[in-house]
């Protein structure tokens, strides 16, 4: 077992991480107003600026971090052209949970807050560098011990930080091949 | 190939009507609190709601139809899963029981979720009925009595057995079963015209689909009905023993934020809002319940699933979702053993698939790369039918949205482990090289005595396996003693007057097929009652 396991270890951050009821596909529980609402820039690595409603800088961080590596082996390795799919995921993300729920909006926010918070990342997480210095191995080993985790809240939170760019990756029209999916009919409409 | 297809040229039948002189409300351009006044509100425009008011407008009777999803119409349906989830379903596609464990996909549109549902329309089966006549006392489903009501409403919508080759995702069910000597059959759809395109759950984007939106809401506006939309319903207005109507606020466009207030005056309303909604505004409302029945056993024909990699393509994303189904392990327990279950295929466009493949990766990446040459298959278990199976439990959450509580107990898991493995020899005998059931710790396996192997030896925990809801019953169930029931066989709620429920909600158990037909002979049968003693 390993010790980011053990709720006592952190009892306080993993206690606040129980209020996290819920998946992005499987939502619930507590909920509290609404945050972040107004649009605010947020700058990508590429220190080009995002408009984004919902995400916080933080939140770019973190999922900049995490969605290259749930999503590797199909996701851009040329540096451009990554950078500008995971622009373009961030927006689609964003955009993605504007129209859920007060409830899972509040609960997004607070994973990340978690996850940004250094002592989470390195003892609950298991990832010692920074987000941004953390390297494939470090997300992917994250990602496995939260998948496997024996506390539901961690396995809802691996839920969560998978679904999120997966959904969003494979929805996006620019990210089809006609290997993967061909595409819909054209629709015009009348 | 679907792709090539170019969908144009089809009229706008609502938005048509809508120009014609159809008399809507938007709540989400509401400038001021509004006021209407009617005879019959209908709250919810699902199964139940549209159902029941085109029968109340043909009555004469004025009928006010409120609804908190937007209105799309066949131009919005564009066949995009992104769009689609956001502005089509509950919660942006984020509903869930409180725990995560389950996923569930309801409707949140004018039409409810037959503006998003795949189709399938079967009668509620005879041994769900005589269980519900039996076990929960309802008088007046019995098999002769509620076969005119189907058949009207199989009228109505057009239901009949799908009369085009299946695709190739739907004849693994057919080659499997052929294979290994189970049942088969073709499943009925209501479709009038239908492109066999495969886009029924981002809407119809020919308007062949016989959903409530193109079918009795129309006919109902036609008749002088009114439609409010993105509207919630917040509180039933309660005088004494007798519901007046309701109050409510608009919902602006992300479904999130408040506009106006609005009340809806009426001498009857009639809730049609879901099993999850339902609850939730009876619950808001203090209404009474002196026996504590409001919200429980709340049912989800509990879904996993199975994926199936085969050596042709399957283009699982194209052709009509749902064609051939399985009951051969249905009933073969009774109707009171071990969790039966209905054996059907989703349609597999890749938003969904990649959502709830529970991988991440480089396993995702290689099985969204095989993703033309998948097979999904699900099982729905039949819950509510013995004692081990109460279902689950509706509570109101902080933001006043309602919530789910349902616990994946050992009956359960018992036959979600059966479900693997039968879907798993289905998918072999059918051709598959390898398979895997949905969950965080499978791999896909080769040959059928790995994959026997691999679920019997799975953790069945939530959140590491997959489990699904598509189909949300109960939690105002009917029955003729108060104690044990919220409204009686004709959907009258037992403890004040001038209120019924005319949804899958009052549902004792679940179905044991995809509710939809159910829904819609059950209220026809209601809402004609209920209209002739308005009429008086």
């Amino acid at each position: 077992m390993h010790q980011y396991n053990e709720p006592a270890f952190n009892r306080r951050a993993f206690l606040k991480l129980g209020v996290l009821g819920s998946s992005v596909l499987a939502t619930a529980g507590a909920l509290g107003s609404l945050q972040g609402c107004s649009s605010h820039t947020v700058e990508s690595e590429a220190s080009e600026t995002l408009s984004l409603q919902y995400l916080r800088q933080k939140d770019a961080i973190i999922l900049s971090a995490i969605a290259p590596v749930v999503l590797q082996g199909n996701f851009p390795t040329e540096p451009a052209q990554r950078q500008r799919t995971l622009n373009q995921l961030l927006i689609d993300i964003d955009q993605f949970i504007q129209s859920t729920s007060p409830q899972a909006q509040k609960q997004i926010h607070e994973l990340f807050d978690l996850l940004y918070l250094a002592p989470f990342r390195m003892l609950v997480a298991g990832v010692w560098p920074q987000w941004q210095e953390a390297s494939a191995e470090d997300i992917a080993d994250f990602l496995a011990s939260w998948q496997d985790s024996r506390f539901n809240t961690l396995r809802q939170g691996y839920v969560l930080l998978t679904q999120l760019p997966t959904l969003m990756y494979y929805d996006q029209p620019e990210n089809w091949t006609d290997d993967i999916y061909p595409g819909p009919p054209r629709h015009i409409p009348s | 190939m679907s792709k090539n297809i170019v969908v144009q040229g089809i009229p706008d039948l609502f938005r048509q009507g809508m120009a014609n002189g159809w008399v809507t409300h938007n709540g989400a351009a509401l400038e001021a609190p509004l006021a209407l006044d009617c005879d019959v509100l209908v709250i919810g425009t699902g199964a139940g709601g549209g159902t029941a008011a085109e029968i109340f407008a043909q009555q004469g009777l004025k009928v006010i139809m409120l609804e908190e999803g937007p209105l799309q119409t066949s131009n919005d349906f564009d066949m995009q899963e992104k769009k689609a989830y956001s502005s089509l379903y509950q919660e942006g596609l984020t509903r869930g029981t409180a725990d995560g464990g389950f996923t569930i996909m309801q409707g949140r549109a004018v039409g409810g979720s037959t503006t998003v549902n795949w189709t399938a329309s079967f009668r509620t089966p005879d041994q769900t009925l005589d269980h519900w006549t039996r076990v929960h006392g309802l008088k007046g489903f019995s098999k002769e009595e509620m076969a005119p009501w189907f058949e009207k409403m199989e009228q109505r919508l057009h239901i009949s057995k799908w009369n085009m080759v299946p695709n190739a995702n739907n004849s693994v069910i057919a080659k499997g079963c052929d294979k290994l000597g189970y049942d088969w059959a073709i499943i009925p759809r209501n479709v009038n015209g239908c492109w066999n395109l495969g886009y029924c759950g981002t809407g119809c984007p020919t308007n062949a689909k016989q959903s409530m939106l193109v079918t009795t809401i129309p006919a109902a506006l036609e008749l002088g009905a009114e439609l409010l939309y993105r509207a919630r319903a917040d509180q039933l207005i309660i005088d004494g023993d007798q519901v007046k109507g309701v109050r409510g606020h608009g919902l602006a466009d992300n479904g999130i934020d408040r506009t106006q207030t609005f009340t809806v005056t009426a001498r009857h309303t009639v809730m049609a809002c879901g099993g999850i909604n339902g609850p939730g505004l009876l619950l808001r409302s203090n209404a009474p319940d002196p026996h504590q029945r409001i919200g429980k056993r709340t049912f989800l024909h509990p879904v996993p699933a199975t994926l199936g990699d085969f050596p042709e393509r399957i283009d699982g994303y194209y052709g009509a979702p749902q064609s051939v189904y399985s009951d051969h392990f249905q009933w073969r327990n009774g109707t009171t053993g071990p969790a039966g279950f209905k054996l059907e295929v989703p349609p597999l466009q890749p938003g969904f698939v990649a959502s709830i493949g529970m991988l991440h990766g480089q396993a995702h990446s290689d099985q969204m790369n095989r993703l033309p040459y998948l097979n999904m298959m699900i099982a729905l278990l039949r819950d509510g039918f013995v004692e081990e199976s109460q279902g689950g439990e509706i509570f109101l959450r902080d933001d006043g949205i309602p919530g789910i509580h349902y616990e994946i107990n050992d009956y359960l898991r018992e036959g979600i482990v059966r479900a693997w493995k039968t879907m798993t020899e289905i998918q072999f005998a059918a051709g598959a090289k390898a398979v895997r059931p949905v969950h965080s710790q499978s791999r896909y396996v080769s040959t059928l005595k790995e994959a026997l192997q691999q679920a019997d030896s799975l953790n069945l925990d939530i959140n590491k396996m997959r489990v699904g809801s598509a189909h949300v019953m109960g939690g105002c169930g009917m029955g003729e003693d108060p104690q044990s029931s919220v409204v009686d066989s004709l959907g009258k709620f037992h403890h004040l007057d001038g209120l019924h429920i005319m949804d899958g909600s009052t549902f004792p158990t679940s179905i044991g097929a995809n509710p939809q037909l159910s829904i819609y002979g059950m209220v026809a049968k209601q809402a004609t009652a209920l209209a002739q003693a308005l009429k008086g």
